[in-house]
């Protein structure tokens, strides 16, 4: 479904991306890991076409989508829900969420999906008319996935979900996320507390230095030594 | 539109282009057999060069984007034309006093300011713009006619020689001399730690900043000293016209002294003394055209921030920039 | 009815009329600054050309045409005008570094030759165009114009059409979206770029509007758009950056207090009160009167 092909991307004369290639198959979960500040996060935003790569490809559903801004992608599917949630702050939870539907495709599905979103976090449907602004950190993680679902996406790409969120919360927010893809969306999750988040992934990539340095199924990376110590904390 | 950092004027070729500049300029009066008209023209260019290097120094270098360069040159301007009309001061001592007086201004509307972000450092400066235009047009109580006009501002006396009004020559020897003068005091403070320091701010900030390098006061240093520069050139002007107003504080003003240093290119010392030769010769070429004149010169300012975003020194930058882009392209046409 | 009392009412009447119409102009420019974080430079050059408009369709069709037509016609005008300046002169550099101040320098250098070419068309002499209604009503004891009650109803429609276009509106919420938050408002599908361009027309309609409302009493001249816009400019800080509340709040008090200034003092000491009432206010509250803004 999704297929990054060999991308290359630098701010100004730093490299951040070398060479870097993933794959993420219909109603899988893949997983990136690695350590901060070594590409993760742009390596998101270059897909979800908030930037764009200097060279090599990125196809979305046979679609190459590497030149295209972001507003296009989202038309297509694809969503992203940011680290910084950008959330809109004096805009109430309900208000936030229909904007989440803005583009043509979402509009259609409104109503329907309202619901899903209400179904999957209730406390959204308490809070809806509360300023954003004035919600905890885990309300609004869960307002900008929120937010994220109502743009219709098949395909979620999701930055550091749990960041700054209580454990328990953090529990909660992937057991949300795989339930999200049992409904059938493909997910590709950038994380940096890897434990927890690691029991639902498919595949889990390892980047490194902008450089992809493993890849492999769940199994395979708890099987890996390294990989198990480093960023699985076992 | 970003900032440069090649400040060195590297080369004895930039070196031996400045003697020879300096050289002709020197021999001016000779060569034109004094015609006042091509010599009044000069002095403006010297007048501008400097406060457009003045600008430059603060946009260029410290990043500041400051909207009152012009306001620092009228307060300087009518400074000096009250001390000497109203206190009876020697132009000689007026045109540092009134630098003086320009610089604290501009160390006051620094201090609060200098640490906001960006947009808001503009527009304070605008703010200090409108502000002063309000009070020059409405400045009876000091002494400023209605209208802001100053009239009268009495010459300089040199040794019993009272500068002339009706021959360039010996304002032209002064100006130039100014010019020099300044363009090296900017020179030696873009070369100097404060200016090294902006550098080091620009292409490492984090490193810097733990180095303890303080940016607000080195900003503050910078701009006092822009101001007090562009003050003393207000008041040289002053001296020079004898009949100012606020007609200074206008739209048309701003924006010439603007696209000099944008022509000559942010950053880039010194391009803007020369971006200030290019205006004020090329606008008096345009004469014919009268009020179209400002038509075209705001075409001209969008047209250089667009497509030439590094000046006219960044002519070269674009050289490279075009290199480059062909050598690339002839690997893709040759697969 | 006593003379003072009599005296505070009519100035609070010319306050409220003039305050009206100053928070369409400065509703305008804040507007564009709330949605592209930029001050539109040429905001008072759309206040005159919106004037000399409406100047030049009256030579056309003659001092009978009705101010319904006038309107009907320079609307259209007035936002395409903006829409273009927004895609040719703001658009273009958003991609630069500092693009905030360039858009500043270009906007201001726009100013020129948009003040410039009203020169050369136009002429420097000041024009007029008549007013919309003649004769005065009475309400009470007080005798209004009727002129500035059309003005002031018509300004108070704009702002409230306005607003709800802003708050029940998918694109004026997605307006304010953008205004709030640009990134979020990229990642749910909004093109922002088409959004700066409504801001940009929509506030050159408020400008000219406001021209055409002001030109009877106020005269069109080349360079006439500048005191308004000094004016919208201290009215927005006073209000608050990014506050649209606090700019229409601020239009009228400060219009309230130029109106009392000029009955009680003189018209010349208009604007350094106005600076001392913001310096105040700055004072203490920093971020202006319901400012949102870091």
């Amino acid at each position: 479904m999704l297929k990054v092909d060999n991308i290359n991307f630098s701010y100004g004369e730093v490299p951040i991306l070398s060479n870097v290639s993933i794959e993420v198959g219909d109603g899988m979960f893949v997983l990136i890991i690695g350590p901060n500040g070594h590409g993760k996060s742009t390596l998101l935003k270059t897909i979800c076409g908030l930037q764009n790569p200097q060279s090599g490809a990125i196809v979305y559903n046979n679609h190459e989508i590497d030149n295209l801004p972001v507003q296009k992608i989202v038309e297509m599917g694809l969503v992203y829900i940011a680290e910084d949630r950008h959330l809109f702050p004096d805009m109430s939870v309900i208000d936030n969420l229909m904007m989440g539907a803005y583009n043509k495709n979402a509009r259609l599905k409104e109503k329907e999906n309202l619901y899903f979103v209400f179904d999957l976090f209730p406390k959204l449907k308490l809070l809806k008319k509360n300023v954003a602004s004035s919600l905890s950190g885990g309300e609004a993680r869960m307002l900008a996935i929120g937010r994220g679902l109502m743009s219709n996406p098949e395909f979620l790409a999701i930055d550091e979900p749990s960041l700054g969120l209580a454990p328990n919360l953090r529990v909660e927010v992937f057991k949300k996320i795989d339930d999200i893809k049992q409904k059938g969306a493909s997910i590709l999750l950038v994380e940096q507390s890897t434990a927890i988040a690691a029991e639902y992934a498919d595949i889990i990539y390892v980047l490194e230095d902008g450089k992809i340095v493993f890849s492999g199924t769940r199994e395979e990376a708890f099987d890996n030594q390294n990989i198990r110590e480093v960023f699985l904390g076992t | 539109m970003g900032i440069n950092p090649n400040y060195k004027m590297s080369g004895s070729k930039n070196r031996n282009f400045c003697i020879a500049a300096v050289l002709f300029l020197l021999f001016i009066p000779a060569i034109t057999l004094n015609n006042n008209y091509l010599m009044h023209f000069l002095v403006l260019c010297f007048i501008w060069g400097v406060t457009a290097e003045a600008w430059n120094l603060i946009m260029g270098y410290a990043g500041i984007f400051s909207f009152g360069q012009i306001a620092f040159f009228t307060i300087g301007a009518f400074a000096a034309g009250l001390l000497s009309l109203q206190l009876g001061v020697s132009p000689w001592l007026g045109m540092p006093l009134a630098g003086l007086i320009t610089a604290c201004v501009g160390f006051l509307i620094g201090l609060p300011s200098l640490r906001l972000k960006g947009e808001y450092i503009a527009l304070v400066t605008y703010a200090l713009h409108m502000l002063l235009g309000a009070l020059v047009f409405r400045g009876k109580a000091i002494g400023i006619e209605t209208g802001g006009f100053l009239w009268n501002i009495p010459s300089l006396t040199f040794f019993g020689y009272e500068f002339p009004r009706n021959a360039v020559i010996s304002w032209y020897y002064l100006g130039l001399v100014l010019f020099l003068l300044f363009l090296l005091f900017i020179y030696w403070i873009i070369h100097s730690p404060i200016g090294r320091a902006f550098v080091a701010l620009r292409d490492a900030e984090p490193l810097a900043q733990s180095l303890g390098i303080d940016q607000f006061k080195y900003k503050l240093i910078v701009f006092s000293l822009s101001a007090f520069i562009t003050g003393v050139m207000g008041a040289f002007y002053a001296y020079y016209v004898a009949v100012i107003s606020s007609r200074m504080l206008g739209l048309d003003f701003f924006v010439k002294a603007l696209i000099m240093v944008l022509l000559g290119g942010i950053g880039r010392f010194p391009g803007a003394a020369i971006g200030a030769f290019i205006i004020t010769i090329g606008y008096e070429a345009m004469r014919p055209l009268m009020s179209y004149r400002l038509i075209v010169l705001g075409i001209f300012v969008i047209l250089t921030i667009i497509y030439l975003p590094g000046g006219i020194m960044g002519g070269t930058d674009y050289l490279e920039k075009i290199r480059k882009w062909r050598q690339k392209n002839k690997e893709l046409l040759s697969q | 009815m006593d003379p003072w009392v009599y005296k505070i009412l009519s100035g609070l009447i010319d306050g409220l009329t003039i305050g009206s119409v100053y928070a369409l102009i400065a509703l305008g420019l804040a507007l564009v600054f709330g949605v592209t974080r930029t001050f539109n430079f040429a905001h008072g050059s759309f206040f005159t050309w919106g004037a000399y408009f409406a100047w030049t369709i009256q030579k056309a069709f003659g001092k009978e045409i009705s101010h319904l037509v006038i309107f009907a016609i320079v609307i259209p005008a007035l936002y395409s005008l903006g829409w273009v300046f927004e895609k040719i002169v703001v658009r273009p550099l958003r991609k630069s570094t500092n693009w905030l101040i360039i858009v500043m320098l270009t906007t201001l250098a726009s100013a020129l030759i948009l003040d410039t070419t009203a020169l050369v068309v136009f002429g420097p002499l000041t024009k007029s165009i008549p007013p919309l209604f003649e004769g005065r009503v009475m309400i009470g004891q007080i005798a209004i114009s009727i002129n500035d009650l059309s003005i002031f109803i018509i300004a108070i429609l704009i702002i409230s059409l306005l607003t709800l276009f802003l708050n029940k509106t998918r694109q004026g919420t997605a307006m304010r979206a953008v205004a709030q938050d640009l990134d979020g408002a990229n990642i749910v599908g909004i093109y922002s770029d088409k959004i700066f361009g409504y801001s940009l027309g929509i506030s050159a309609v408020l400008a000219g509007i406001a021209g055409i409302l002001l030109a009877p009493k106020y005269f069109i001249s080349p360079m006439g758009g500048w005191t308004p816009y000094i004016k919208s400019f201290i009215i927005v800080f006073l209000g608050g950056l990014g506050s649209f509340k606090g700019a229409v709040c601020a239009a009228f008090i400060l219009g309230i207090i130029e109106a009392m200034v000029v009955l009680y003092i003189s018209t010349v000491w208009v604007m350094p009160v106005w600076f001392v009432v913001l310096l105040i206010i700055l004072i203490f509250r920093p971020k202006g009167l319901f400012g949102i803004w870091e």
